[in-house]
């Protein structure tokens, strides 16, 4: 049960930051800079990970209790709810009939609706963790080289993401609603 | 700014999740708190994208 838990969790992580990279190649590729809301998505995705990666550190620990699950799962849902309400909104900004969206879509949806489908099954990923407590019984040892990879991953797509907010917004506190070019250049 | 702000926070706290500081849950909430706040002021702003 506790090899299900550590794997359960390594594959949420790993599903948000390859999202949060494909969205960072689809910034440079498209050419598109992100919008404020689609910014704010991408912060809301970042502390969803740090949920499951919170688990997994302490399952590296040797320290993997029903408590670090709780608190991980805790912090899944609370950032992925904030998420989901932040890319709601986006969705319905451009749900009337003849509205292109934001961005260019990818297989079929903007990202935003993208979003709001991986933050809906990060929550339901968390809750079935919380109800599988009831068979988790003890400690485990979870594999130290997954967490450090893990945490490495996320770590180098925050960096990433700082520098690019710097350059999008250059010196300004707020990012325009509708940004076309890198203001810092 | 503010949203590299709030990204420093979000590394502030991955950094005390590693080394299993009591600081990490503080620091995802405070960053949670600033999120949510930035989010309520974009609502609350009139918009000025074309729709």
């Amino acid at each position: 049960m506790a090899r299900l838990y550590v794997l359960a969790n390594v594959a949420t992580a790993w599903c948000l930051a390859l999202v949060l990279l494909a969205a960072f190649a689809a910034q440079f590729l498209s050419g598109e800079p992100p919008c404020p809301l689609c910014l704010m998505q991408r912060i809301a995705m970042m502390m969803a990970a740090l949920g499951p990666l919170s688990v997994l550190v302490a399952s590296a620990r040797g320290a993997l209790s029903s408590r670090e699950i709780a608190v991980g799962a805790s912090i899944a849902i609370l950032a992925s709810l904030l998420g989901a309400c932040i890319a709601t909104r986006q969705v319905l900004l451009h749900i009337l009939p003849g509205d292109p969206g934001f961005g260019a879509p990818m297989l079929g949806y903007h990202l935003y609706t993208w979003c709001l489908v991986v933050f809906v099954c990060t929550i339901l990923a968390a809750a079935l963790q919380l109800c599988g407590l009831t068979w988790f019984q003890g400690q485990a040892q979870g594999a130290p080289a997954i967490a450090r990879v893990t945490a490495l991953l996320l770590g180098l797509v925050i960096v990433g993401n700082i520098l690019s907010v710097i350059a999008e917004a250059g010196f300004a506190w707020h990012l325009p609603d509708n940004p076309t070019r890198y203001l810092l250049f | 700014m503010i949203l590299a702000i709030i990204m420093l926070i979000i590394l502030a706290s991955l950094i005390a999740f590693w080394r299993g500081s009591r600081a990490a849950v503080p620091l995802f909430l405070l960053a949670l708190i600033i999120t949510a706040v930035v989010f309520y002021q974009d609502m609350t702003t009139p918009l000025t994208i074309s729709l």
